[in-house]
């Protein structure tokens, strides 16, 4: 017992001797740290850019119609049947609506702080299949003046399912994770869906009516591509080498089944 | 010296030499057992995790200070030196104010202690004095006096006392108002600095540091040394070794160092976090480690700390050759536990959870324990716990009136040749009784089995069934009415159910009449069937029959029965005589029967030779004994008690059980066996996953003593749940319903055909807390659906008020332990002007969108939501009011919106009651409850 305490003490002493040469403050190590870390900023935006056409092979079957009867006020803003929104596609098989995006090889980039509208209106969704950036504040409108539910399935992020019963009715929302694709529905109009891609860098985009793309400022490197269609799946993935400046091609090609 | 005459009777000199040698001997040998020690490999491990924690803490640095506006912390920290700076112009004023500060302290130091204290017991004993003078009469007239002084004396003091006090605070304020935005500044930059503190705590904790060498140094280490053995002591959990009871010690954590901290998911073992905290090890979960430690799951040897010691078992063959090359590792053997093999571990929770239906999140464990009970395993072998439950296979007491004898001898000869998927297991034609002798036993066993079920069976006829179903419209029937919840079919690959018949072949089986008047009422041909009533109607039931009439076995059909030869049956009937009345004995007792009798003899002694009564109910048979061995505590049977024959195995638990569930008969292999002695546990034909599933259930029957305050389900209202639980397993509940968040097994179904889920049969999540015990009690009684234009329907069930009574308090007291008595439903009317302001929020909210209201329905009725206008009869009061607020919490993925969302609780409709969205809830609530009522 005795000797436990010597021993204690001599061990206090050495701990009171190192402490006390040189120490900094915390202050000072913090301020090393911060410099330090300046390392770990977001890699800036490039020069270069991707972009294409997404197109679709073999006979895509004309898009089935469907009724928007069941609810009046839907009724009243369409004139007759209602077209599906599943595959878009022009006599040339260009197709509208895929998300074309980088896969592997980009880093993480801020959120812009404008945010993405999803508008219900006409008993359809505005835009049918989009994209944004994680943290992207997204607002999702009711145009009608009747009830819609927004309900979000995701997966990775949290899941909701928010009652909009006003024409204008605006729901604020921000995803946190990367998650590919988010589904969208209306339990009310059963027809009512669409698909969000969630993304923690800038490069995506979503073909227009004539199936083309453009994706800008990335930075020098190498990527790996992918085209997301709704019903088709994911692509094939392409692999490209870009560098500064530079303006590459890549073209998508899906199968109709 | 030389010339010293030694006397003793030994020589000094060679004794001195010896003393030498043996002296330094010992001393190499306390310096190997010292190096030794230094050197125990959990030491280099306890080194290597610090090494690990100061990695992680540095690479977190970078994370944490990102998330800091540096902007702010340099102005911060300009701000506090410029506020010590300030300081310093104030020192005189400073060093002034802490001089008085001292100053009064010794001032009220001195009147307190020095004047004021002995005063007071010089008063107290003064008036002591006086007093005992008083009462002996004494003349008291100048301790009066003097008293009167000190006293006096004394409140000067405390007044003085006082006043120092004051100045004191005085002093104190004004040097805190000097301080003041030095002390701010500090504070807020202490808040910034937090977390990377925290972590340069972290980072100087794990150095090595001349400290850490100092207190780990060799022959240091005994004083206070930071590597030490990490151990929990299990008071409540003790170690039986053999004759008596030690208490469980457990020194896992002393090598695996981050099992209970968060951050070492993925880092190399044995520093890996242990996974779901929440469930196992974390502090506040219901297995906290200082309660349950390690080894009461694990197995091993809880105290050893060296890796072949502590009996670690790999998980698989892989693992196996790793550990040979990495830790020279071997199977442990006649130690007092092995470890279980990672893929078993499930089985543990039998020790304390085994009295329960079932154990949450041990998926596979459950599955072991149903396929147990639902293959028969349970029929041969007692098992505690799950003892004295239905029969696996159906009931043979009326086999005459629904089966063909061609067809039974065909199916028991082979099931599998009548469906692939058929539970029966097969007892003949396996790799211990192929050869030709054999085959002709078995052919005559089968024989006379039948014989026997068919002498001993009630006659039964069923109903005529309508001729004209629809096989097609019975197949769409078939699908979406929930048959599949419980059986399984070919035509639907998106889910197979396997908790009644695989009915792909059904055709080949049952007749017509007997599939329509079986699937209208099950009960009329057996009574204690759990089978429930569809409520078809005889058109929907006509083509459900048509359709599985068309569900044939082509092959089987045409095949004929194994013939059976007479003299053969002679024979084996001879060989049971023989034990019984000798060799000439037998030879005349055989000579009487005659060939039914014979038929009824070797049928009867077959029957209790292959145990079929352990699944089947048979006439005759009803008292008997299961043939197989208990399996109670099978999993601390010793290895050496197990015949391992020559199949060249490995000698372990498990791959005993994985090898008699994969062929049973391969422990007779290249053995001489009488045919009577051959191995008969039947081949069940089972997956690997099952055979996992089921080798994890019984590894898990063990014999360890648990003490029954650390028993699951057995304190109080413990054994009312159970009881439900049972009634819930038994009819297989979680084929369509989510109960505990288990089961749901239909889902699969709707999941992979992309159909709605809220369509499918609803989760109870909650479900006692939901419905009223009334309405329970009715529906339950007479099976309304609540969703009659759903497909999928609740079937009816004929149960008991016993069986009624403890589903119903399952659910109640699950969601409440003060469930009993049952509370009374008071729902407030509204007032005239509330409820013209709640009519308007119900129309605003648009409810009759989804929900059907009485004779009013939605646009779409298929897919349309409960009527609300029977609220006021299903629903309780409260928990309309959760629903209302968050309906995703109660039952995940519904249909239903939230219309408040939470956390933020915002109204979307806020002109009425003030936007208040707890009385806007509660308002509808009581309007739906009062118009329902007024209906």
């Amino acid at each position: 017992m005795e000797m436990k305490k010597i021993w204690a003490l001599l061990a206090v002493a050495t701990l009171a001797m190192t402490a006390g040469c040189g120490q900094k403050s915390d202050d000072e190590m913090m301020m090393e740290a911060l410099a330090k870390s300046g390392a770990k900023a977001a890699v800036p935006m490039g020069t270069a850019s991707v972009a294409g056409k997404v197109t679709v092979t073999g006979k895509v079957p004309a898009a089935a119609l469907f009724s928007v009867d069941a609810d009046p006020v839907c009724k009243a803003q369409h004139s007759g049947m209602v077209k599906e929104e599943t595959v878009i596609a022009d006599a040339k098989g260009d197709l509208k609506n895929v998300i074309v995006y980088v896969k592997e090889g980009a880093g993480a980039y801020p959120a812009p702080t404008t945010p993405v509208t999803l508008l219900q209106k006409g008993c359809m969704y505005q835009p049918h299949v989009f994209a944004l950036q994680v943290n992207q504040p997204i607002e999702i409108v009711n145009g009608d003046p009747t009830l819609h539910n927004v309900h979000c399935m995701a997966q990775i992020n949290d899941s909701f399912n928010v009652g909009q019963p006003n024409q204008g009715m605006i729901t604020e929302k921000k995803f946190t994770k990367p998650e590919m694709p988010v589904p969208f529905k209306c339990d009310v109009h059963g027809w009512m869906h669409c698909f969000a891609g969630v993304f923690n860098n800038p490069f995506f985009a979503v073909t227009g009516d004539d199936g083309s793309f453009k994706i800008g400022g990335l930075p020098a490197g190498s990527y790996t591509l992918v085209a997301w269609q709704e019903k088709y799946g994911e692509s094939a993935p392409q692999k490209i080498d870009i560098k500064d400046g530079e303006a590459k091609a890549v073209n998508f090609t899906f199968t109709a089944n | 010296m030389a010339d010293f005459k030694d006397e003793r009777a030994y020589n000094s000199k060679t004794l001195t030499k010896v003393f030498l040698w043996s002296g330094l001997l010992l001393l190499i040998c306390v310096f190997l057992m010292v190096w030794k020690d230094y050197n125990r490999p959990w030491k280099a491990y306890q080194r290597q995790f610090m090494q690990l924690q100061k990695e992680q803490a540095i690479e977190q640095v970078p994370d944490v200070v990102s998330d800091i506006d540096v902007a702010k912390f340099k102005e911060l920290y300009e701000a506090k030196k410029q506020a010590e700076k300030d300081l310093e112009t104030h020192e005189s004023e400073i060093s002034k104010l802490n001089k008085q500060s001292a100053d009064l302290d010794n001032q009220i130091y001195k009147v307190k202690t020095v004047d004021y204290q002995p005063l007071k017991a010089q008063i107290d004993a003064d008036k002591y004095t006086y007093m005992a003078r008083s009462e002996e009469g004494k003349d008291n007239e100048n301790l009066k006096k003097k008293i009167d002084a000190e006293t006096d004396q004394a409140n000067a003091y405390t007044q003085k006392l006082f006043e120092l006090n004051q100045q004191k605070d005085q002093v104190a304020k004004d040097l805190s108002t000097l301080y003041a935005r030095r002390d701010e500044v500090a504070g807020n930059l202490a808040k910034m600095e937090a977390d990377f503190l925290k972590l340069k705590t972290k980072i100087d904790k794990n150095s090595f540091s001349f400290l850490f060498y100092f207190r780990n140094a060799m022959m240091l280490d005994f004083l206070a040394p930071t590597i030490q053995i990490q151990q929990v002591v299990l008071k409540n959990l003790p170690e039986d070794m053999y004759f008596a009871k030690t208490m469980r010690v457990d020194r896992c954590m002393t090598c695996h160092m981050a099992i209970d901290k968060k951050g070492f998911e993925n880092a190399p073992q044995p520093f890996r976090t242990h996974p779901n905290l929440d469930l196992y090890i974390g502090s506040s979960s219901p297995h906290p480690l200082e309660k349950i430690g390690c080894t009461i799951c694990h197995g091993g040897m809880g105290q050893a700390t060296d890796f072949n010691t502590c009996a670690h078992v790999p998980n698989d063959d892989e693992q196996a050759k790793l550990w040979k090359e990495k830790y020279n590792w071997e199977q442990p053997e006649g130690v007092q536990s092995t470890m279980l093999p990672l893929k078993y571990t499930e089985g543990s929770c039998l020790k304390c959870h085994g009295t329960q239906e079932q154990v949450n999140f041990a998926p596979k464990l459950n599955r072991g324990r149903e396929l147990m009970i639902t293959r028969g395993c349970v029929g041969c072998h007692k098992v505690k716990n799950l003892e004295g439950l239905t029969k696996a296979g159906p009931s043979l007491v009326r086999v005459k009136g629904k089966l063909k004898e061609e067809f039974v001898e065909k199916w028991v000869w082979d099931p599998k040749s009548y469906n692939a998927a058929a539970r029966m297991p097969s007892f003949f034609q396996q790799t211990n009784n192929s050869d030709p002798d054999s085959l002709a036993r078995n052919k005559a066993e089968l024989h006379s089995i039948v014989r026997y079920l068919y002498t001993h069976s009630e006659g039964y006829t069923p109903n005529e069934a309508p001729a004209g179903g629809s096989v097609a419209n019975g197949k769409k029937i078939f699908k979406e009415i929930g048959c599949l919840a419980c059986h399984g079919i070919d035509d639907v690959t998106s889910h197979h159910a396997d908790f009644a018949p695989d009915l792909s072949s059904v055709g080949s089986k049952l007749s017509a009449a007997f599939i329509y008047t079986w699937i209208k009422n099950p009960r009329h041909f057996n009574p204690d069937t759990r089978m429930p009533v569809l409520r078809l109607t005889n058109q929907e039931a006509a083509d459900v029959t048509a359709y599985l009439m068309s569900k044939r076995n082509k092959a089987f059909d045409e095949a004929s029965a194994p013939q059976a030869d007479p003299a053969v049956r002679d024979a084996l009937i001879l060989d049971y005589l023989k034990v019984q009345f000798g060799i000439d004995g037998a030879k005349t007792q055989l000579a009487q029967m005659d060939d039914k009798a014979k038929e009824q003899y070797l049928g009867q002694k077959s029957l209790s030779k292959y145990g079929c009564f352990g699944c089947h109910m048979i006439q005759g048979f009803e008292t008997a004994q299961g043939i197989g061995t208990e399996l109670s505590d099978w999993g601390t049977k010793q290895v050496s008690q197990l015949d391992f024959g020559t199949t060249g195995l490995p000698h372990t638990h498990e791959a005993f059980v994985n090898a008699k569930l994969e062929n049973p008969r391969q422990f007779d292999n290249g053995k001489d066996v009488v045919f009577n002695d051959k191995l008969k546990m039947p081949n069940f034909h089972l997956s690997p996953e099952d055979r996992e599933s089921i080798v994890t259930a019984v590894l898990g029957l063990t014999n360890t003593y648990v003490p029954d305050e650390m028993t699951a389900g057995i304190h109080g209202n413990g054994p009312l749940l159970e009881k439900g639980r049972r009634v819930i397993f038994d009819f297989n509940c979680r084929g369509c319903h989510l109960i505990e968040d288990q089961g749901g097994r239909i889902r699969e179904m709707y999941q992979k055909e992309g159909i709605d889920l809220s369509l499918a049969p609803p989760n109870l999540r909650k479900e006692g807390a939901k419905v009223q015990v009334e309405w329970f009690h009715d529906f339950l009684m007479n099976v309304h659906p609540i969703r009659p234009w759903l497909h999928i329907h609740m079937p009816s069930f004929a149960w008991t008020d016993e069986k009624i009574d403890a589903v119903i308090t399952y659910f109640n007291l699950k969601e409440d332990e003060q469930a009993f008595p049952f509370k009374t439903i008071n729902v407030p009317k509204l007032s005239a002007s509330d409820l013209t302001q709640t009519k308007a929020m119900f129309d605003k909210l648009q409810c009759k969108k989804c929900h059907v209201f009485g004779s009013q329905v939605p646009a779409d009725l298929s897919t349309a939501a409960p009527d609300l206008l029977k609220v006021h009869e299903r629903l309780k009061p409260e928990w309309v009011l959760d629903w209302l607020k968050n309906p995703d919490a109660l039952s995940p993925g519904v249909r239903m919106p939230a219309f408040w969302p939470q956390p933020d609780d915002k109204s979307p409709v806020p002109q009425y009651f003030h936007g208040n969205s707890e009385k806007q809830r509660e308002m509808l609530r009581n309007y739906l409850f009062m118009l329902s009522s007024a209906k």
